[in-house]
């Protein structure tokens, strides 16, 4: 097997919180991007069986065409990697993650006789612990049951995906996806004792949208969890300061005025006086701790816990810019200036709109996260976002794939080469 | 053309090992008029990022966003002195898939990969219906390079700008 066919069938997946990303080298810039979830078919139905629908689990882009009642929705959908972290006994989360994988895979296998497995790249959270490790790999040898999917195989963190996609060796990756935040300085490895997790991501500002949704008459709207998904990603906004920006919107009502059509449907949204609302949503993101957020947790909406899963730590009420701190002063001081001096944010809870004429009260996120930790009193700062923060993980697994020579075998003390599985 | 061909891979393999810092490879090997910061090349809206170079330090993989096919050329031509030769990879989504495959008169609904010849050259391509995804990749050396076949499957593939002579002699339509 030579580099060169390596270099051809290289696949990336990106295991994120919400969205499941994957796809070979050949894609470019741009993978393919499904949910991170399976749906358990009711076999016993007498639908099913009269469907002649023989598959356990439905994954991939054909999953809403399987889905059933809202009540059972709630029971049999599966989102496997909601925290980052798969409880070892899991063993839907597991049976879901095998499937996507499988999708994946499959979707992408070349007929052709010289096909011999991707050279596969996974990319799973930081915090994951070892054992999550030893299963996707049981999992990606199970991929060759029936053909060879998988020639070899490796593991990396997130964190240090985005690094290796941008090529930036000391560096504080923030990559905030759907469940969770995870905050992991770099100095050439991740540094694995100052890395910090938050318990707050992308579902904790779609918490609050729904809420906010609820307040403007929209409750039977409110419980569809992707259509909430979507109205925040439309309408939400981040403020470059909470009180100013909700003074502004109070001023100027008809430039924050927030409606919007679903397309395909005849929902529409229109938040009328409550439009101020919207900039609470990214607001939370970056900092719950405002009071104006009190009155929520009052009247029911959880307030995102500290929490432990494995063993990491989860906090849920740190805003962005301590959390970064905390993080970076566990690294030795020497480190921290340049740490501070290369922040990048990853994921795509850091894609916040700023629309033109709102420029003066909204801000993307790494001008909020500079100007918070300027207020904190760290001066030399320079925060990016990734290009497209979304897939920012899935192409570090192709330039990691890629740069990995085939001889470079899988070393458990390092956690890193490829483990040969064909 | 007006908007940008951004879907465009090269691989490299060079004649010897490189033996300057990843970060001056760009000004390196492209021509004068590109401006180049550390990893990144620009000119006239056109981009040339250095994503990867081999651990054996004599292959790199560099993604183009092209305003311009003749950028493309020019690439083409100051790097390939210096490389064995170079593999060049397009992809196409959606209805661009669907219109790539007609030109090259392959279904896009089956999946595979088909190798066809175009202009001298052997090319690959792979489709993948369930994504409505096409790669097109081929390799190219100095004797390819030399016979401006970059430049022409880049315009079959892609379309030739309405003010470019090649198109209007060779009597394609968009």
């Amino acid at each position: 097997m030579s580099e060169e066919y390596k270099r051809e069938h290289v696949f990336g997946i990106d295991y994120g919180t919400s969205d499941f990303k994957y796809g070979p080298i050949a894609l470019g810039e741009t993978p393919e991007v499904v949910e991170n979830r399976g749906y358990f078919v009711d076999k016993e139905s007498l639908m099913s069986k009269l469907m002649d629908i023989r598959r356990e689990i439905v994954v991939g882009k054909e999953l809403p065409l399987f889905l059933e009642s809202r009540k059972s929705l709630a029971e049999r959908m599966v989102y496997p990697m909601r925290n980052g972290v798969i409880e070892k006994d899991d063993w839907r989360a597991w049976r879901v993650v095998e499937e996507l994988t499988k999708y994946a895979l499959n979707s992408f296998a070349p007929r052709d006789e010289e096909f011999d497995g991707f050279y596969l790249v996974a990319s799973i959270s930081m915090v994951a612990p070892r054992y999550m490790y030893e299963k996707l790999f049981e999992i990606f040898k199970k991929m060759n049951d029936e053909k060879t999917l998988v020639k070899a195989a490796t593991i990396i963190p997130q964190p240090l995906a985005v690094a290796i996609a941008h090529k930036i060796p000391t560096c504080v990756v923030v990559e905030s996806g759907h469940g969770n935040s995870q905050i992991c300085p770099i100095s050439m490895y991740p540094i694995r004792d100052a890395v910090l997790a938050l318990n707050r991501g992308g579902s904790s500002a779609n918490i609050l949208m729904a809420e906010i949704l609820k307040d403007a008459g929209y409750g039977d709207l409110a419980k569809e969890e992707n259509l909430v998904r979507r109205v925040k990603e439309e309408i939400g906004l981040l403020p470059r300061d909470l009180d100013s920006a909700i003074d502004y919107a109070k001023a100027n009502p008809e430039k924050v005025h927030a409606r919007l059509k679903i397309p395909g449907t005849r929902i529409v949204i229109d938040l009328g006086e409550h439009s101020w609302t919207r900039f609470l949503v990214g607001e939370y993101v970056f900092n719950p701790n405002h009071g104006i957020f009190q009155s929520y947790f009052t009247r029911g909406m959880p307030k995102p816990s500290d929490i432990k899963i494995g063993d990491t730590f989860f906090y849920g009420m740190m805003d962005m810019a301590e959390a970064i701190i905390e993080s970076v002063e566990k690294c030795p001081i020497e480190l921290q200036p340049h740490l501070y001096s290369k922040i990048l944010l990853s994921g795509g809870n850091f894609s916040w709109k700023v629309p033109e004429d709102l420029k003066e009260v909204a801000v993307t996120s790494d001008l909020k996260l500079t100007s918070m930790l300027h207020e904190k009193g760290i001066e030399d700062v320079e925060v990016k976002i990734t290009e497209e923060p979304r897939f920012s993980v899935w192409r570090g697994c192709i330039v990691y794939g890629y740069a990995v020579p085939i001889d470079y075998e899988w070393n458990w003390n390092r956690m890193e080469g490829w483990l040969y599985l064909a | 053309m007006n908007r940008p061909i951004n879907r465009l891979r090269l691989i490299c393999k060079l004649r010897d090992r490189a033996r300057v810092r990843d970060e001056e490879l760009l000004s390196k090997l492209l021509s004068k008029n590109w401006k180049v910061e550390g990893r990144i090349a620009e000119l006239d809206g056109s981009t040339v990022k250095l994503l990867s170079m081999n651990p054996s330090r004599d292959e790199f993989m560099l993604t183009l966003s092209l305003k311009k096919p003749e950028h493309l050329d020019g690439i083409i031509k100051s790097m390939i002195r210096e490389c064995w030769y170079i593999d060049i990879y397009y992809n196409f989504r959606g209805d661009e898939a669907r219109r790539v495959a007609e030109i090259l008169r392959m279904g896009v609904e089956e999946k595979g990969v088909f190798e066809l010849r175009l202009f001298g050259v052997n090319l690959k391509v792979s489709a993948y219906p369930s994504h409505k995804t096409l790669t097109v990749s081929y390799r190219i050396g100095w004797a390819e390079v030399s016979k401006n076949i970059v430049l022409k499957v880049h315009e079959k593939l892609c379309g030739a700008p309405k003010s470019s002579i090649l198109s209007k002699i060779m009597g394609w339509r968009k």
